[in-house]
């Protein structure tokens, strides 16, 4: 009895802990010099994702698939597959487009602080992580900045449904890949609130939905909801960069 | 068994901040009757010590702003409540600071915050703009520098009187031991606090060692 305590505290604690962050790299602008920043091409989903937090299996995924390894749970994918199945549809036709919106959007933000931004292209559009071997950017720009969008679109927790976007951010020195800047912003983070490690935007509240059908049958207020998590998300970034 | 789950689920909920112990705690955004100074006064300040010896290491350090907290009153007649933070006794070659306040119920003092060296001249500024939420402290992180004495954070008249709702998700679970088999139970929260801006709440700053490239 007192091993399966034992293994219940543990496997709490696992779960706890799925909660991803980062170790942050503040960002000295005035130590690092920085004018020109060569910006890799985004990493970023194709499309966006509407998970549940409290459906088990989204979970499960949610938190890694550690738990799900650890308890040899099958991860079913149907749900979530046929959810995202239902955003597609209704955001078919309209001319929403989150990667361009995020992508353009950095830019001139970016150089509204005075940077001057080139896109270098870069592996994988959706690419997860970040590149581990850069394109050289000796000559081009005084630093890499390489961003990954690693999920964006509804997900769902205590019965409410509103938008969500995780990016992860590196800048690094071209001159010799110091990491100058490096953090994860996160619209709607799923964990707890006395976390304090990386950036997270509570959502914007208008944007809430019981069901989420109810998000679907509202395709411009759900294209509003993800272009506000786009654009906290970009503010965010940037804000990181002064 | 019913009775195993409904405590697992309040114990992760009050971990998780969705269950606040204490009610809402009333917002002051009025300090016009207060005798404030013209200048930071820094002889009380908090002592922040921090002698990292791995690189894990991290301090923080709370102040609690109230009605016996000092308040500054600018050329233009505007007033805030700060709190100093003595910055001397970190030591390191690159430590980072994370400056700002804490949510409390029901409210957050707005922060602004300033980096003082050993004269009480200025040396950094950081303005409404460049706080940003982490959990839930809205702070500013920057890297310390020779010659930083003191970080004050002090409330932002421009924003006190106002508000801000905040939403919070939280996702998290627990494994419930059935007989010889353990089952996964989901556990999801969703709230919606309204903060009331105010001169008074917690100031907090934190140190911790710079991570080095590309640290996991």
């Amino acid at each position: 009895m007192r091993y399966k305590q034992l293994s219940l505290v543990v496997l709490v604690g696992l779960v706890m802990a799925g909660c991803v962050t980062v170790p942050e790299v503040a960002y000295d602008r005035e130590a690092s010099s920085v004018q020109t920043i060569a910006l890799l091409q985004p990493g970023f989903p194709d499309k966006p994702t509407a998970f549940d937090g409290a459906g088990t299996q989204d979970a499960m995924g949610a938190a890694g698939g550690l738990i799900g390894s650890l308890i040899g749970a099958a991860i079913d994918a149907s749900t979530l597959a046929r959810r995202e199945g239902k955003l597609d549809t209704a955001l078919e036709g309209t001319e929403f487009n989150a990667r361009n919106q995020f992508v353009d959007s950095l830019v001139v933000k970016l150089e509204e602080q005075g940077y001057s931004v080139q896109i270098l292209s870069a592996g994988d559009a959706a690419r997860t992580e970040h590149e581990s071997e850069p394109p050289a950017a000796i000559g081009v720009a005084d630093a890499v900045f390489d961003v990954v969008t690693t999920s964006y679109g509804f997900a769902s927790t205590g019965g409410q449904w509103r938008p969500h976007m995780y990016t992860k951010v590196i800048l690094k020195s071209s001159k010799d890949q110091t990491v100058l800047m490096q953090n994860l912003v996160n619209y709607n983070p799923f964990y707890m609130a006395s976390q304090d490690a990386n950036v997270s935007i509570p959502p914007d509240p208008q944007y809430s939905w019981p069901k989420f059908d109810d998000v679907v049958a509202q395709p411009d207020v759900a294209i509003a909801a993800m272009e506000e998590a786009v654009s906290k998300s970009v503010d965010a970034i940037v804000t990181l960069l002064k | 068994m019913i009775g195993r789950i409904v405590s697992l689920v309040m114990i992760v909920a009050v971990l998780s901040g969705c269950v606040s112990p204490i009610g809402p705690l009333p917002a002051e955004t009025d300090i016009s009757g207060r005798v404030c100074a013209d200048r930071y006064l820094l002889s009380n300040a908090r002592a922040v010590v921090f002698d990292p010896q791995g690189s894990s290491e991290t301090v923080s350090v709370d102040v609690a702003i109230g009605p016996n907290s000092p308040c500054f009153q600018a050329a233009d007649g505007t007033r805030r409540t700060y709190a100093v933070f003595d910055v001397s006794g970190i030591v390191g070659q690159d430590v980072t600071l994370v400056a700002g306040s804490r949510v409390e119920p029901g409210r957050l003092l707005p922060p602004t915050a300033l980096v003082l060296d050993h004269g009480g001249d200025a040396l950094l500024e950081f303005g409404a703009g460049r706080f940003l939420f982490r959990g839930d402290h809205l702070s500013v992180s920057f890297r310390a520098r020779a010659g930083f004495r003191y970080v004050v954070v002090a409330s932002d008249p421009d924003r006190v009187g106002g508000q801000f709702t905040k939403v919070d998700s939280m996702v998290s679970g627990a494994v419930i031991p059935i007989g010889p088999a353990v089952t996964y139970v989901p556990v999801s929260a969703d709230t919606t606090n309204t903060l009331h801006y105010s001169h008074y709440g917690v100031a907090r700053l934190r140190a911790f060692v710079t991570p080095v490239a590309g640290e996991q």
